[in-house]
């Protein structure tokens, strides 16, 4: 097998590939192995590499293949995961020291259920410690350094996924898993240039993964196209005993033909604050949109979407770090700004709590009354490009919130995926989202995959720091 | 976030709490970032949100199921 066939391939053509036995698990496996450890440190995009389980359910998945067992696309397919989900066999260090030697004696429900779909679990990715969820303003936020975008070396990959963004962006691994609390998928997934899925809250349990906020966070799929994240969510996603906030609701992905027309709606001032290539691009791609979709502007409800989210993330953080917090140890991260970061949120009045939460329900209701006259809304998946690694702020909970999509889409469950959306003079990738309403995954992915079918920006990469041999 | 004056002494009785609390693990520093962090972060948090009206039937999502086990 020759390495240049198989890095870069999606999924889907992997996944053929090993399903007619012309690509072997095994060989799979060690490319992707040796590109992790090799090129990996590059972009600070590895924890800890896994090469005994890896080669394990390679050779599991190699032996079922043979004996005519076969479990469906991921059968036989290596993936990274985000090292705040417990794998057996690694720490789960959540991106920092005070948890760098934190072991779990078992798998969090999306490494299980990757397992059962016959996946390779390569080994864990960085992120941005506590998974960037206490105050850090610059991209030097963990002990592995900060996130390398592969599109530009002095770039960050984004946060709080760094390294599956980076690792599925470089060609590392086929697929990642990262998670969002408030833009740790959509965010690093712009930057390196890939597909990002945030799924439906609840669609994916988070049994397992480092908690940062109870009713926001979503674990989710990092890919190179829509259609591959996809493939993954079916994997991942269903009901879960230990998680009860996941969904009862059966998902099975199922791409719409492209043979109706959709109906978007760009929020009104959705590029009012984004950079100029940003909006250049996102212009360009609702031309192309236009052969597939009508599209018209819509208001969304004025509401203060920043400070429900903020407040909520606040007194569900404060509470869940309550003892870490207390303890002292956050002195022993790595940003300075998030060793005393984490203080301020202890004073969250439950008042304010729960008056977040009535307001985050007339919001859903509002919002979701528009979107069922929709098939989703789209806006850039970011409103800047990859900023300089050296930049020293990064932006605060505050300024983040006139991403309004972000703030509301993660506010109120909503998914959401973005796929790339062309370059910027600097040859740094930009993105476009679209988000529909719960569980209309399979919207918004058949909307991706009609993008991705009229466009190849998602078929550039950026260069190799070694020529693939 | 509103345009409304923030109160400063919210900030500071918040932030009296705080160094109850934790007053001993912060340098001085430290603890003028943490002022800056309860005001962002809190208290024009709040305040926007005392901005939007709601009525005595606006509940917010449950967030408690009764539980039982399985018999």
């Amino acid at each position: 097998m020759n390495t240049s066939e198989v890095v870069y391939k999606p999924v889907r053509q992997l996944a053929e590939l090993v399903r007619e036995r012309k690509v072997s698990p095994v060989e799979l496996t060690e490319v992707f192995l040796e590109r992790l450890d090799r090129i990996g440190p590059r972009y600070n995009a590895v924890v800890t590499l896994m090469p005994d389980r890896a080669i394990e359910e390679a050779k599991r998945a190699e032996q079922e293949l043979a004996s005519g067992t076969y479990r469906g696309p991921l059968h036989g397919i290596p993936y990274g995961l985000k090292d705040l989900f417990a794998a057996v066999g690694a720490p789960t260090s959540w991106g920092a020291t005070p948890f760098k030697d934190q072991v779990f004696d078992q798998d969090s429900t999306v490494a299980r259920k990757l397992k059962d779909a016959g996946a390779v679990l390569l080994g864990k990715l960085a992120l941005v410690e506590i998974a960037g969820g206490i105050r850090y303003k610059q991209p030097n936020a963990t002990f592995t350094g900060p996130g390398i975008n592969p599109w530009g070396g002095t770039t960050w990959a984004g946060g709080s996924s760094s390294g599956s963004g980076s690792a599925v962006s470089a060609g590392l691994a086929p697929f990642a898993i990262g998670s969002e609390t408030w833009g740790s998928i959509i965010m690093p997934s712009s930057n390196c240039g890939i597909a990002g899925l945030r799924p439906t809250y609840g669609r994916v349990s988070r049994a397992g993964g480092m908690p940062l906020s109870w009713t926001l966070d979503k674990p989710g799929p990092m890919c190179l196209t829509a259609d591959d994240c996809g493939l993954v969510v079916e994997a991942i996603a269903g009901p879960d005993s230990i998680d009860l906030a996941a969904s009862n609701r059966p998902f099975s992905y199922t791409p719409e033909s492209s043979n109706r027309r959709f109906k978007l709606a760009v929020p009104a001032g959705v590029t009012d604050e984004v950079e100029p290539a940003v909006r250049e691009n996102f212009e360009a791609a609702l031309s192309s949109l236009e052969r597939v979709a009508d599209i018209e502007e819509v208001e969304l409800p004025d509401y203060p979407y920043g400070a429900v989210i903020t407040a909520i993330f606040m007194g569900e953080s404060a509470t869940i770090y309550s003892e870490f917090t207390k303890s002292g140890r956050s002195s022993e991260l790595t940003a300075p700004e998030d060793r005393y970061g984490i203080y301020a949120r202890s004073a969250t009045l439950a008042s304010d709590y729960l008056r977040a939460m009535r307001i985050r329900k007339m919001i859903a209701r509002e919002v979701d009354a528009i979107l069922s006259r929709y098939d989703a809304l789209v806006g850039p998946g970011r409103p800047g490009v990859a900023t300089p690694l050296d930049l020293d702020r990064v932006k605060s909970f505050k300024e983040r919130s006139s991403d309004v999509m972000g703030a509301l889409g993660n506010c109120i469950g909503l998914p959401a995926v973005t796929v790339p959306s062309s370059f910027s003079e600097d040859d740094l990738p930009t993105s476009i989202q679209f988000m529909g309403r719960p569980y209309d995954e399979n919207v918004i992915l058949s909307l991706a995959n009609a993008y991705q079918s009229m466009t190849t920006w998602h078929e550039r990469h950026p260069p190799d720091p070694e020529p693939i041999s | 976030m509103s345009d409304t004056e923030i109160d400063e002494a919210e900030i500071d009785l918040r932030l009296a709490m705080l160094r109850h609390w934790y007053g001993d693990l912060l340098t001085e520093e430290q603890w003028a970032e943490v002022r800056e962090g309860v005001r962002e972060e809190l208290v024009e948090v709040a305040d926007a949100l005392r901005a939007v009206e709601l009525g005595y039937d606006d509940e917010p999502f449950p967030l408690f199921m009764p539980y039982r086990g399985e018999d």
